[in-house]
């Protein structure tokens, strides 16, 4: 069976450009939801939390915060691919859900062995508690989520 | 033009005058293990602790002349945690009782304790623990662990934030990320600001701190002087009043180490400012103000030890506020751990490594 080069190449690029996009998003979404974590911790403590200060803060983790969460995001997510892929030829379940349990599970894994490497006890304040790591896992499960939504050509 | 000129030589005069002072630098001892604080003891010999729990009889010259691993009740050594600081108090020369901060408990539940122990013929007996901060927390980091004793003999105990349970430095009812005050003894002053107070731990001195590893009595103006770790940036100097809140992790000039916001605020009503800060931050580790005979220019600075500055800080004061500020050492490129002034007016200072050493500062 032959193979047009041109459909493979731009079936790839396709393919990296979701990828690009997933990960971006993932890292996007998991600063918005670790700055509800911090902003609802410090509300907690104070008369007020005025709105403006706490879209600021949003916005200030969104530019200083999701630089962290790409690092983390990116291989998480790749791993998580790849092997949602190699476990759908196996058992033959849907994609969809494989990479969002590989995301979701690969991101707890990666907390943990941050939180083990890492000098500080907890590297990502939010992820203090197991609601907050959860959190921050399904923003990688949505990832993964949206890259296979990119990716799908209605059957996945 | 002539503006920039004035200003330059301004600068100029300025840089010359906090350049004038010249000092040299002797290693009074070396292979220290993580060596964390210094005192001095009435004959002119000294005490140091190695956070990984031994204590050590330096002669003046710096020859070890006693060693010991004092059998603290549920010393537990890890990252941050171990045996910090030995304080010897001003009735030292009557009872010989020293005072011993450390980290007790395990992995899963440890905290900071202090004991008293007697110095007797260079061994440390009589060992009690006579306060234990409370609650436990997981992780070993964010002890604080110095100590201050005011003129009315109670001892003011610097704690830290456990680093994962910094909202609790604002509450009131547990020790995590406070300055405690006690007595010798362990027991709580009457005149403590919380005493009997409902829903205050009454030990608390002061509350909304991160990680306090520096604290000094300036003795001319009446003034208790204390400095804490920010997270990135926001490391603090401020003056220690009892019963007024600093602000952590409310009011902080910091950010986490991954860039998030740990706080809208910079300022909080009724949170008390620092009265210096630095960002990036430089890890203030010892704190001590200069009275000693061989700097006379430098009496009454403050000298701030830092260990990811790898410098020493030397703030100049006036009626408790900051002048200048100039950074020494810089040449060593050397985490410092402590400060201290010695009985004969030299500074001497504890560099933080497996392999640390004592330094001594003279003209």
């Amino acid at each position: 069976m032959q193979t047009n080069p041109q459909f493979n190449g731009h079936s790839k690029f396709k393919k990296l450009l979701a990828y690009v996009i997933a990960v971006l998003l993932a890292a996007a979404l998991s600063s918005i939801v670790q700055s509800q974590f911090n902003l609802i911790a410090i509300a907690a403590l104070v008369e007020q939390l005025p709105p403006a200060a706490w879209l600021y803060t949003v916005w200030f983790d969104l530019r200083s915060f999701t630089p962290t969460m790409l690092v983390i995001m990116a291989p998480v997510l790749l791993l998580a691919l790849f092997a949602s892929r190699l476990l759908h030829s196996i058992v033959g379940v849907n994609r969809i859900w494989l990479a969002t349990g590989c995301s979701l599970a690969g991101f707890l894994l990666a907390l943990w062995a941050i939180n083990t490497l890492a000098p500080m006890p907890t590297l990502i304040a939010a992820s203090r508690g197991m609601s907050g790591s959860l959190a921050l896992a399904l923003c990688a499960a949505a990832g993964a989520a949206i890259y296979i939504r990119l990716t799908s050509h209605g059957n996945t | 033009m002539k503006k920039i000129a004035i200003t330059s030589l301004l600068l100029l005069g300025l840089a010359l005058k906090v350049q004038a002072v010249p000092y040299q630098v002797t290693t009074v001892a070396e292979q220290l293990n993580y060596p964390w604080s210094l005192a001095f003891l009435p004959d002119g010999s000294m005490l140091l602790t190695e956070r990984t729990g031994k204590l050590k009889q330096l002669s003046a010259t710096g020859e070890v002349t006693a060693q010991v691993a004092p059998a603290l009740p549920e010393l537990y050594v890890a990252a941050q945690g171990g045996l910090l600081e030995v304080l010897v108090p001003q009735a030292f020369s009557q009872n010989q009782q020293l005072l011993l901060s450390y980290v007790c408990g395990d992995a899963n539940a440890n905290t900071l304790c202090l004991a008293t122990a007697r110095w007797d013929q260079q061994q440390l007996t009589d060992i009690r623990q006579v306060f234990k901060a409370k609650p436990y927390r997981k992780g070993a980091a964010h002890y604080g662990g110095r100590m201050l004793q005011l003129p009315d003999n109670s001892i003011l105990l610097t704690l830290g934030d456990g680093f994962d349970y910094r909202e609790q430095a604002q509450n009131p009812a547990n020790h995590l990320g406070k300055i405690v005050r006690l007595l010798p003894d362990g027991s709580v002053p009457a005149d403590n600001p919380f005493i009997e107070q409902a829903g205050y731990a009454s030990e608390i001195y002061s509350m909304g701190h991160r990680n306090v590893q520096g604290i000094a009595w300036d003795g001319t103006n009446k003034l208790v002087y204390s400095h804490e770790h920010g997270p990135r940036g926001g490391d603090e100097l401020n003056i220690i009043q009892a019963g007024n809140n600093y602000g952590w992790p409310v009011a902080t000039r910091g950010i986490d180490y991954t860039g998030a916001r740990v706080s809208p605020f910079r300022q909080y009503p009724g949170m008390v400012e620092p009265l210096w800060h630095w960002s990036p931050s430089i890890a203030p580790a010892g704190m001590m103000l200069y009275q000693g005979e061989l700097f006379p220019a430098w009496q009454g600075s403050l000298f701030i030890s830092a260990l990811a500055g790898k410098a020493l800080h030397r703030l100049e004061m006036a009626n408790g506020k900051v002048l200048t500020e100039q950074l020494l050492l810089t040449e060593l490129n050397s985490r410092l751990r402590d400060v201290r002034s010695g009985p004969d007016g030299a500074i001497y200072l504890l560099t933080d490594s497996a392999e640390g050493k004592l330094l001594r500062l003279t003209p």
